[in-house]
């Protein structure tokens, strides 16, 4: 930004005087419950937080402004949900007890209200790759927007504009309509066999903007976990499982591995492509197109083809440990001695194609909420010992 | 019993420890180490200095819009660079990402920004005087009203913003402002500047005369924007007050090419001074943002000469065609008429000539021209005509031939300088936009087969000239309308 022999200097934002904290009102309503001596205990817990002044960073400003961004207190956002907690002492005798525990929430997001000349938006679905996320009063945060995908042209005869009930569009030379993308460029692209298929919702013969549809969000609609507990004499097996269902994945991974745009390495789905016309199948053509040239299709827009059902149950934790009592103990002068050995992360059961479907949110809400398959968390089966003196 | 005597310690050390640290207690109130915060500036005259250098910073940013759109859909230049293409055939989406006026409201807020704090420096400071206050102020002006002219020739209504944004108090949220409106600020915002600017103080350092607005160059964008608004007495005689300056004349015809090799000619009244050092980052954005106007032999070089350009050079006559090299000889040709390429490095710090004494000369002819004056405006043409080889202009009585006359000779001069689409829609909207019709059919003209016959039915239209709002300006701020035109 300098001038000549001037070392030129700018601010680099807005001063910011009205930042503050967020406030946030919550109202509970619960109950703790124990019943037959202590052996059913239930506690429950329905909430409504709403957050006051809610922080916005980054909040896209216009740029008559001289500047883009700003942080700012406004808005009001929601959060509402149940939470419940069970223990129930099924068996107790003697020597022998068996205990389960569950728990499960279940959590509503949703955005009341915004600065009135606020939006979100980021993504270009014009692009491959880039879903729309926006945030608007009503919706969760965290909500997508893309295609909806529809396989693949099997034939560039197939590739036309349709009406509502499925009939060809045709032009003013009677023949069908080509369907197109709708992008702002120095020619529109035209759809081909092999060419991926995306929902027309509003039948123009484009796909563009005005055909993205809401495909989800990250939340979970119920989360929780339980497990199991077995004693019997000095033996005790404990087990736990956790639970997320309801959530909304992108795998980006798959996204990338399943493109044929570039020199990443493909996964073996892209063995089914299209490859000539004809050919029936859901992945498009390979189109890496030469030097010189900018047309890589279209093949991989954001759309539902990559956004994949998060739920799971996951087995947690097993474990098994053998106490030697205290008669033992005061033979071989220690306070206490256990023995286990405990398994983590046993087994998921889950649809989700990736690696690991417990996917962590991101930092802020603007942020898409993709997989990129980060290292899942591993398998471990852990022996010990525990001595007290 | 000796594990608690060692927990005491520990809780010995820490007490200890909060007392050091005890004088932290405005730790949220730290200043960050690296950057400037406002309270510290606006304190001295280095300050002001260094505000205005970011100004010119971001003026030289904008110059690659300024240039393109002053281009982009005449008929000078053909091959508009990546997402001009479809601009220039009329094809205008306001999603394109072409479509931004970002930049230039940086510039405005940065400009807004010395004028609003400059007082404050010559509060502060006692070797920052009143003169180089207003010296400083003039310039902020300048460049702001040079920014606002742009915006509303190509948009035509646009927020007019005199307050800067200095916090998150300040209205972000700008409803348009008109034509109008827009005009007359920049008018008595170049009128204030006028009588506060430098005039020949820094004639000898030629880089800060050319490269600096003074008096001259803020009389020349007057003389421009009356032209505009069709205040044609006026025009005059702002460009009858650069001439009497005595400071300016027309580069000879031998040596005319200097104007852009090595640039800051004795023709240059508002040059913004490019630089290749390496370190400062000040090189001319028209290189450095079309990559391909370097790569001119490969045949997709962007700006290939346009029909007009064609139609106006039909032989080697006239200098300016520079024996029938690239249309854009101009920006790295050594000479016009050896086939030398400069170096890399002379050809991104040649200056961006925004103004120069052709203008006045050409400005002044158009003005008398609509006066009546044809036969005075005669002797402004041949002026230019005749350094760049070519016969007087004579026996002109006819003025709508002579307004045509003047508009070639201006395609002629500033052939891609970034002038033409003005020049178009200048003569367009003259009175009410009597000569729409004109624009129309070159628009037409100019757009791809395929969409002419639709596009027929639109260039009466007369916002179609205009740009639309940016697609992201409308999502970010609800006071703004968009242009009707391109109402979906």
């Amino acid at each position: 930004m300098s001038y000549m022999d001037i070392i030129g200097v700018r601010p680099s934002g807005i001063e910011l005087t009205s930042l503050r904290w967020e406030t946030i009102e919550q109202t509970n309503l619960g109950f703790d419950m124990t019943l037959y001596n202590g052996r059913i205990n239930l506690i429950f817990d329905y909430y409504v937080k709403t957050t006051h002044d809610l922080y916005l960073k980054d909040t896209k400003i216009p740029t008559t402004s001289g500047f883009s961004t700003l942080n700012i207190n406004d808005g009001e956002m929601q959060n509402r949900g149940a939470e419940l907690y069970l223990d129930y002492t099924i068996v107790k005798t003697g020597n022998f007890q068996f205990d389960i525990n569950v728990n499960a929430a279940t959590n509503e997001n949703v955005v009341l209200r915004l600065p009135e000349n606020y939006s979100i938006e980021t993504g270009n679905v014009l692009n491959n790759g880039e879903y729309l996320m926006k945030v608007q009063p009503g919706d969760p945060l965290g909500g997508f927007y893309g295609y909806q995908y529809l396989g693949v042209y099997s034939r560039t005869s197939d590739a036309v504009a349709t009406d509502a009930v499925g009939d060809p569009i045709l032009g003013l030379d009677g023949l069908p309509l080509t369907m197109q993308m709708g992008n702002v460029g120095a020619e529109k692209y035209t759809f081909v066999g092999g060419d991926a298929r995306y929902m027309d919702v509003n039948h123009d013969g484009k796909i563009d903007r005005l055909d993205v549809v809401y495909l989800g969000d990250l939340n979970p609609r119920y989360t929780g976990g339980g497990g199991a507990r077995i004693s019997y004499r000095n033996l005790t097996l404990n087990s736990f499982f956790t639970f997320k269902y309801g959530s909304k994945i992108i795998n980006q991974t798959r996204m990338y591995a399943e493109n044929m745009s570039g020199f990443d390495n493909q996964t073996r789905a892209v063995n089914s492509r299209w490859r000539k016309e004809g050919d029936v199948t859901d992945v498009p053509r390979a189109l890496w197109s030469g030097p010189g040239t900018t047309n890589y299709g279209y093949n991989w827009l954001g759309s539902d083809r990559f956004v994949e059902d998060g739920s799971f149950i996951r087995f947690k934790t097993l474990s098994l440990t053998y106490n030697f009592g205290e008669k033992f103990c005061d033979k071989i002068r220690v306070n206490d001695l256990k023995i286990y050995v405990t398994g983590y992360n046993l087994y998921t059961w889950t649809r989700y194609s990736g690696q690991d479907p417990d996917v962590a949110p991101p930092s802020k809400p603007n942020i898409l909420p993709v997989d990129n398959n980060l290292t899942p968390p591993s398998k471990r089966i852990l022996l010990g010992i525990n001595i007290t003196f | 019993m000796k594990k608690l005597l060692v927990d005491r310690k520990i809780i010995a050390i820490l007490m200890l420890a909060s007392f050091f640290f005890s004088s932290c207690e405005n730790w949220l109130d730290i200043a960050p180490e690296k950057d400037l915060i406002k309270d510290n500036f606006w304190k001295k005259a280095d300050d002001a200095n260094s505000a205005l250098a970011a100004v010119y910073g971001s003026l030289r940013d904008v110059s690659l819009e300024n240039f393109i759109w002053g281009e982009c859909r005449a008929d000078i230049a053909v091959n508009m660079p990546g997402n001009y293409t479809p601009i220039s055939g009329s094809d205008i989406d306001p999603e394109n990402d072409a479509i931004n006026w970002s930049k230039y409201y940086r510039t405005i807020n940065l400009a807004n920004t010395l004028l609003y704090y400059s007082g404050e420096v010559l509060e502060n400071d006692m070797s920052f005087t009143q003169k180089m206050k207003d010296g400083i102020d003039a310039e902020a002006l300048f460049i702001r009203s040079l920014s606002y002219f742009y915006l509303v020739r190509l948009w035509k209504e646009v927020p007019l913003i005199l307050n800067p944004s200095i916090s998150d108090t300040s209205n972000l949220y700008y409803a348009k402002s008109t034509e109008a409106v827009i005009i007359k600020q920049i008018i008595s915002d170049l009128l204030i500047a006028k009588d506060k600017a430098y005039t020949t103080e820094f004639l000898n350092d030629l880089e800060y005369f050319k490269g600096r607005a003074n008096q001259y160059s803020i009389m020349t964008l007057l003389a421009d924007v009356y032209l505009w608004n069709q205040q044609y007495e006026k025009c005059i005689e702002c460009c009858d007050y650069v001439i009497s300056s005595g400071l300016y004349s027309l580069q000879p015809k031998d040596t005319w090419f200097e104007i852009y090799n090595p640039c800051n000619s004795v023709e240059g009244i508002f040059e913004l001074q490019c630089r290749d050092d390496g370190t400062t980052n000040q090189t001319n954005p028209i290189y450095t943002g079309i990559p391909t106007l370097i790569n001119l032999t490969n045949g997709q070089a962007a700006f290939g000469k346009g029909p007009k350009y064609v139609a106006l050079f039909p032989d080697n006559s006239d200098k300016r065609y520079c024996n029938g090299k690239t249309s854009l000889w101009k920006y790295v040709g050594l000479n016009y008429d050896e086939n030398l390429r400069r170096s890399v490095v002379s050809e991104r710090d040649a200056n961006v000539i925004y103004y120069r004494y052709a203008d006045i000369l050409l400005m002044k002819a158009e003005a008398l021209n609509e006066l009546g004056r044809v036969a005075e405006a005669q002797s402004f043409v041949t002026q230019t005509a005749e350094r760049a080889g070519m016969l007087p202009v004579t026996g002109i009585t006819d003025q709508t031939e002579m307004r045509n006359i003047i508009l070639d000779e201006r395609a002629k001069e500033f052939a891609l300088e970034g002038k033409r689409w003005f020049d178009l829609l200048r003569k367009a909207k003259m009175n009410g936009f009597q000569n729409k019709r004109e624009l129309g059919d070159l628009l037409v003209n100019l757009a791809d087969a395929k969409s002419q016959a639709l596009l027929k039915s639109k260039v009466n239209d007369t916002m179609m000239y205009y740009l639309p709002i940016p697609y992201d300006e409308l999502k970010r701020n609800k006071n703004l309308k968009q242009n009707p035109f391109y109402e979906r």
